[in-house]
């Protein structure tokens, strides 16, 4: 038991259409889709995620160093680079929102991906900014830059790590042994560069291309904790059913904590 | 459902410690002042001819080795109101409650009370901590000398911690996060680490060494502060303790140091240029004609934080010997392989062995008139960085990523 942790409560609404195909949808087709490896293609979950709000516009973000010096990042970009800690698209849908099973999975051992999850330092900016790792499977750290960038973690179930890589050095790689939810990265050298990732025991999870689309595929039937995770906006959860055949849609809004 | 310790007894006696404590504490001993008084201390307390790797303590004659005299010295200890080291889970509620009230937190504000020591059950506490007397002894000790900085539970927020504005805060125990380490990176320190720190205090921040301490006492301490390091693992839903080797990943074996190689002019010189290469002068850099100093800004930033998010305004000048967790040789290369954990600063256990003593040489020439000293224009062969090559050995393929 855990008493007055202090933790944000979001009170967030879901809107949750449980259950509901959609014919012909060819939504989420461009969608995160990490589900390749498994053989059960029973159902998929597919949906949109909504933000509820003012949109905000996106700022430039600051390229200075500790200390206020200008980076030599700004000679890599000619156009201001735009803060991507809420991709909000003119019709509301949420960007990089990390979608996951929670709770409902049989505990069984899943194939471990033969391709290394990437995390890319390109442009001063890590890339992708939010992506689900498995548990065993490499995690490579490449900087496709010029400059010396850094990349710390602040995993807690998992070790902590923090690397420095020179321009042109070779990838670091790392492999991790526990799942864990929401992982910061950052660089220290070039503080506005930050990246989320999950250690997932599994692989139902999807992200959220910038239409706010997301799916799942290939998850048996069974009732299930879904949860999304937004940097910003926080996390909310949903309790589906997935039936043996077709798509469940599954619908979340995120709304402003500041509400 | 377990005998429980009452939960009431033990919180008026940790408070009645805790209070001592405060007293206890003088004010004198501020931030600033410390820090001021440790600069201007002589060199030779900066490497002190000390036990780099302190014997593995043996548990004390003391040591209850069974379960049930375990929890029979629990009880016994908690009806005398001797100490207050355990409640169990649903104690945790009702302790919660008697420290509003004392303390009158109003029941919208959140306090933490969390600590292993009042989650875990007393099994869980026995496979890590037979040592009860040991334990017990370092809780004293601990409310007697460190709570006024460390905090009653050890969360970093003491007492004297209000006046504090700048500087490195006082350690929180709970996240097991440590910098005076010979283990990897993100793992826990040795006990001889802790017991190093506990003994030199960490220069140039506020930590006194506690020689004065028997080394009974030293140890006693390490103990109760691994008992803290408890750490409440939302995926499992449980606590765990950081030190636990069985069910964490966070201990480690240390380090090898290998025999430190000669200081050449050529050592030194690769280590500047390396200083930059690896990015070392982004963080240390100064204005003075050498690669190092300090880069010391004020705000504007707020992504130098420590295991507590508290500001780090700096990183370390290193031109002036004074060194967290020491300036000799062994000291260096062990930052510089593991990294400080907390904070920015990276582990660079990637690069090889030789390169590393170079780096250790280089920082060492700066403050070190007698070394030789290293041509400023060596620094033009580091910019741009060479291809590829920080496996230390110039052969594609290395160990660029050795340090998983
Ligand atoms: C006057 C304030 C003060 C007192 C008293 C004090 N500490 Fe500290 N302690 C600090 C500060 C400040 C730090 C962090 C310094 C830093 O991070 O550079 C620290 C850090 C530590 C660390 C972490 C070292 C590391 O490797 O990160 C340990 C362990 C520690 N203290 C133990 C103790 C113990 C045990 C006592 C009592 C016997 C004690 N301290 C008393 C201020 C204090
Ligand atoms: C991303 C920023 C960053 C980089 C890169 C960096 N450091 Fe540091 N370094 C710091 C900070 C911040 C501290 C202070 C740590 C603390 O709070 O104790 C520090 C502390 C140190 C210390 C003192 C440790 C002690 O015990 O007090 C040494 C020595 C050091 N760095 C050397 C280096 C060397 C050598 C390199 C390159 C190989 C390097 N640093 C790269 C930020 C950095």
């Amino acid at each position: 038991m855990r008493c007055s942790r202090a933790k944000a409560i979001a009170t967030l609404t879901v809107c949750t259409l449980l259950g509901l195909t959609l014919a012909g949808q060819h939504r989420g087709a461009d969608a995160d889709d990490k589900s390749d490896e498994t053989t059960d293609d029973n159902a998929s979950v597919v949906g949109v995620v909504k933000f509820d709000g003012e949109r905000l516009k996106r700022k430039p973000l600051v390229l200075r160093e500790k200390g206020g010096k200008l980076s030599d990042c700004h000679i890599l970009h000619d156009n201001p680079l735009l803060d991507e800690s809420r991709i909000v698209s003119a019709k509301g849908e949420l960007a990089n929102v990390f979608i996951y099973v929670k709770k409902g999975l049989k505990k069984k051992i899943y194939p471990i991906p033969k391709s290394p999850a990437l995390l890319n330092q390109e442009k001063c900016m890590f890339r992708p900014r939010v992506q689900g790792i498995q548990v065993g499977q490499e995690f490579l750290m490449r900087n496709s830059d010029p400059m010396t960038h850094n990349v710390r973690s602040f995993a807690r179930r998992n070790r902590a790590f923090n690397v420095a890589q020179p321009a042109k050095s070779p990838d670091r790689d790392r492999v991790f042994t526990r799942g864990e939810g929401a992982v910061k990265l950052q660089c220290d050298i070039h503080p506005w560069m930050k990246a989320y990732y999950f250690v997932m025991e599994h692989p139902y999870f999807a992200v959220t291309n910038e239409k706010g689309q997301f799916k799942i595929n290939g998850l048996p039937t069974g009732e299930y904790t879904l949860v999304a995770w937004h940097e910003e906006y926080g996390e909310q959860k949903v309790e589906i059913t997935v039936a043996a055949t077709g798509s469940t849609d599954v619908g979340f809004t995120f709304e402003d904590k500041a509400k | 459902m377990r005998n429980l310790v009452s939960p009431l007894l033990s919180i008026t006696a940790l408070l009645i410690a805790i209070a001592v404590g405060v007293l206890h504490f003088t004010s004198d001993s501020g931030p600033n002042s410390a820090s001021n008084s440790s600069t201007s201390q002589t060199a030779e307390l900066y490497q002190p001819a000390l036990e780099h790797d302190p014997p593995t303590p043996q548990p004390p004659e003391s040591a209850i080795r069974d379960f049930d005299t375990f929890l029979d010295r629990l009880r016994e200890a908690s009806q005398n109101s001797v100490t207050s080291l355990v409640l169990h889970k649903d104690a945790l509620v009702r302790a919660e409650q008697v420290f509003r009230e004392s303390a009158g937190v109003p029941d919208n504000v959140p306090i933490e009370m969390h600590s292993p020591f009042f989650t875990v059950d007393p099994e869980a506490i026995f496979a890590l901590y037979f040592d009860l007397p040991t334990l017990e002894r370092g809780l004293g000790l601990f409310q007697q000398h460190c709570s006024q900085c460390h905090g009653p539970y050890g969360r970093g927020n003491g007492s004297a911690t209000q006046r504090w504005y700048t500087g490195n805060f006082p350690r929180n125990f709970w996240y097991g996060k440590f910098k005076n380490r010979s283990t990897e990176y993100g793992t826990v320190p040795t006990d001889g680490d802790l017991y190093r720190t506990l003994t030199r205090g960490l220069y140039g921040s506020t930590m006194p060494p506690f020689r004065h301490l028997s080394a009974e006492d030293r140890w006693s301490l390490v103990e109760f502060i691994k008992s803290l390091a408890g750490f409440y693992d939302d995926y499992d839903e449980t606590v765990v303790n950081r030190f636990d080797s069985d069910i964490g990943n966070w201990s480690a074996a240390p380090l090898e140091i290998g025999e430190e190689p000669t200081v050449t002019l050529e050592s030194v010189t690769r280590g500047r240029i390396l200083f930059i290469e690896q990015g070392c002068v982004k963080c240390h850099q100064s204005n003075k004609s050498k690669p190092v100093g300090l880069a010391r800004w004020e705000g504007g930033f707020d992504s130098w934080l420590d295991e507590m998010n508290r500001p780090i305004e700096h990183s370390r000048d290193l031109t002036n010997q004074v060194f967290r967790s020491g300036a000799a040789s062994s000291d260096l290369f062990r930052i510089i392989s593991g990294g400080p954990t907390i904070g920015p600063m990276p582990s660079y256990l990637n690069i090889a062995e030789e390169k590393r003593w170079d780096l250790v040489h280089y920082v060492q020439s700066v403050f070190k008139p007698d070394y030789p000293q290293a041509p400023a224009t060596a620094d033009a062969q580091a910019n741009p960085p060479k291809t590829g090559d920080d496996n230390g050995t110039g052969a594609p393929g290395g160990v660029g990523s050795a340090e998983k």
